[in-house]
């Protein structure tokens, strides 16, 4: 069964959810598939272990009730990450601890180059880097350079149009990189 | 399209193959843009080993599956966590583990500090120093049992006896209770060869300069129930240092106490130099509770009976004790008086080798900034202990002051 579920597409493990009989094993692989992008995702945008554990149990079981429902019927990883954003962000809201972003230019930069170049591990810098960028250009980023997601998927995911992501990756791209000048050009 | 857009874009794999010849003929002559190639390679490097390290935590997991109704498959999760696994790594765990660790901690320390500080004659308890006093003939350290007035008060003995716990049998009672004015009658009374000795030594010291204490007659009884006695309101200049620092989690303060109001030995005092002091580790559960353990030196008095063939002797003293105690500190954010000040609780439930040891404070906390606080209170002191199958207790009262200090 689990060699069989092996070679099945999303879509395809994603419709066995609806029939209780094969739901549990289809969950399962999905969860194999995704949990890891999942994770990091809410790690990267939630910030707290605590917190995104909380995130990260809501997101499927919301995704699990939906499918379980036959209510996805393209791109399961998209539906699931945009899952995953809007209840991060719906996370964030409730508990007010971050800042909603209305104006990127008032986000202070909280990333330090003076002070962690030289004492911290490479990853632990592009970590950083990318931690302190603004909400909207941390989660193309996230979606991008950690989840693979293609451009269209990332504008589906976040509901904006091509050129919006790609401009926010772009700026992403330039900020981080500026963050990690010195360390780069070592 | 500008060229850095065409390197993150092919990075992407969103770049148009007939856009790929443009970047690289681009870059071929251009060493700035060679420069923002490696950069953006070594940037998508770190993020894919970033994601690497973010692994989901198997209770996580655990949790997923158990919310759906699901078993978890061993392929979802190799390292399947027990529920005992999970247990142990719950925040409610790790919680009570440090404050039974630091309840441990207080009262193991107590007793190491007793081991260290006393002599073994003087490692006895109260109940047995007793015992000691009237059979055992090796102990210098406690030999104070006598009727004699003249002899009992001699700088000499008094000096033998408060090196430790200050043990002073004030007079005897008895039915003919005639001991105390009855020279005659002490060896008769005290058969110890070694008590007679002390006595004998103490006769050769001319130095009787010191006060005798009042010397009480009572009339025989068991004093099951203990003395409740409390507050003759005799006040003394005590000070009380307790050592200590606030971090996020977990406080130690810095107290000094002041006036005291307690039953007393009416001669001179000596206290140790750490007697009434102590340290406190308290874990911060939230911001209005705390747990942890206490432990430190501190002087109680004690006045109790003891049998003596027919005659009842009644003894006062005041030793210093090591204790320990489990502590709850409690500060009431709805009391708090703006920024800067809060009251607080605190209560102690402990030991020491007498006995129950019981305090309760009440006390105002002070912000004077976010490292430091100044704090001023009262505590309530309980000493419950037993002399043969006799309760008796012990209180006090004093008044808190200090400082506790964040690091």
């Amino acid at each position: 069964m689990k060699n069989e579920l092996n070679k099945l597409s999303d879509a395809e493990i994603v419709a066995m959810l609806k029939d209780k009989s094969t739901a549990e094993g289809a969950f399962a692989e999905f969860y194999s598939r995704y949990s890891q992008y999942v994770w990091a995702f809410c790690l990267k945008i939630i910030g707290n272990t605590d917190e995104a554990s909380d995130v990260f149990q809501d997101s499927f079981t919301k995704f699990y009730n939906i499918a379980s429902e036959g209510r996805i019927t393209s791109n399961p990883k998209a539906y699931l990450l945009s899952i995953v954003r809007t209840t991060c962000f719906n996370y964030k809201r409730d508990h007010k601890k971050y800042v909603v972003i209305d104006d990127l230019n008032a986000i202070p930069d909280t990333f330090s180059t003076q002070n962690t170049y030289l004492d911290n591990e490479q990853s632990e810098i592009i970590k950083q880097a990318i931690d302190a960028l603004p909400q909207d250009q941390k989660e193309v980023m996230v979606l991008r350079l950690y989840q693979g997601c293609s451009y269209s998927e990332i504008a589906d995911i976040i509901g904006e149009p091509l050129s919006i992501v790609k401009n926010r990756l772009y700026r992403a791209r330039e900020k981080v990189k500026a963050d990690l000048a010195r360390y780069l050009d070592d | 399209m500008k060229n850095k857009e065409l390197i993150y874009e092919y990075l992407d794999g969103e770049l148009d193959p007939m856009l790929e010849e443009k970047l690289f003929a681009e870059m071929s002559v251009d060493q700035e843009l060679r420069d923002e190639f490696s950069h953006q390679l070594k940037i998508n490097k770190f993020a894919l080993e970033d994601m690497n390290t973010m692994q989901v935590p198997s209770e996580t997991t655990a949790a997923v599956f158990a919310n759906l109704g699901f078993t978890i498959p061993t392929s979802v999760s190799a390292k399947k966590a027990s529920p005992l696994l999970l247990f142990l790594k719950s925040k409610r765990f790790m919680k009570a583990s440090i404050a039974v660790a630091a309840f441990v901690l207080s009262i193991a320390s107590g007793w190491w500090l007793n081991e260290l500080s006393n002599s073994p004659q003087a490692e006895i308890s109260t109940a047995q120093a007793c015992i000691v006093n009237t059979e055992n003939t090796t102990s210098n350290a406690t030999p104070n049992l006598t009727t004699d007035k003249s002899n009992l008060f001699s700088d000499n003995l008094y000096r033998s006896t408060r090196k430790s716990r200050r043990l002073m049998p004030i007079a005897s009672t008895g039915l003919a209770n005639d001991a105390v004015s009855n020279e005659s009658n002490t060896s008769d009374i005290v058969s110890n060869d070694e008590i007679s000795n002390d006595i004998a030594q103490s006769e050769e010291s001319s130095d009787n300069d010191r006060q005798a204490p009042q010397v009480l007659s009572y009339s025989a009884l068991n004093a099951i129930g203990g003395d409740f006695s409390f507050a003759e309101n005799e006040t003394a200049l005590f000070d009380y240092i307790n050592l200590g620092n606030t971090s996020s989690d977990f406080e130690t303060t810095l107290y000094t106490r002041g006036l005291r109001i307690a039953k007393e030995l009416p001669v001179a005092d000596d206290k140790s130099f750490f007697s009434g002091s102590s340290i406190s580790i308290m874990y911060k559960l939230n911001d209005e509770h705390y747990i942890g353990g206490d432990f430190g030196e501190d002087e109680f008095y004690q006045e109790f009976y003891y049998q003596h063939g027919e005659q009842n002797v009644l003894y006062k003293q005041a030793p210093n004790y090591y204790w320990g105690a489990v502590s709850y500190k409690y500060l009431p954010e709805f009391l708090s008086i703006g920024d800067i000040a809060q009251p607080y609780a605190k209560l102690s439930l402990g030991g020491c080798k007498a006995g129950v040891i019981g305090k309760a404070q009440l006390g105002l906390n002070f912000q004077i900034n976010q490292s430091l606080n100044a704090f001023i209170g009262g505590e309530y002191n309980s000493l419950f202990f037993n002399i043969r199958k006799d309760l008796y207790t012990s209180h006090k009262f004093e008044l808190l002051y200090g400082i506790s200090i964040n690091l």
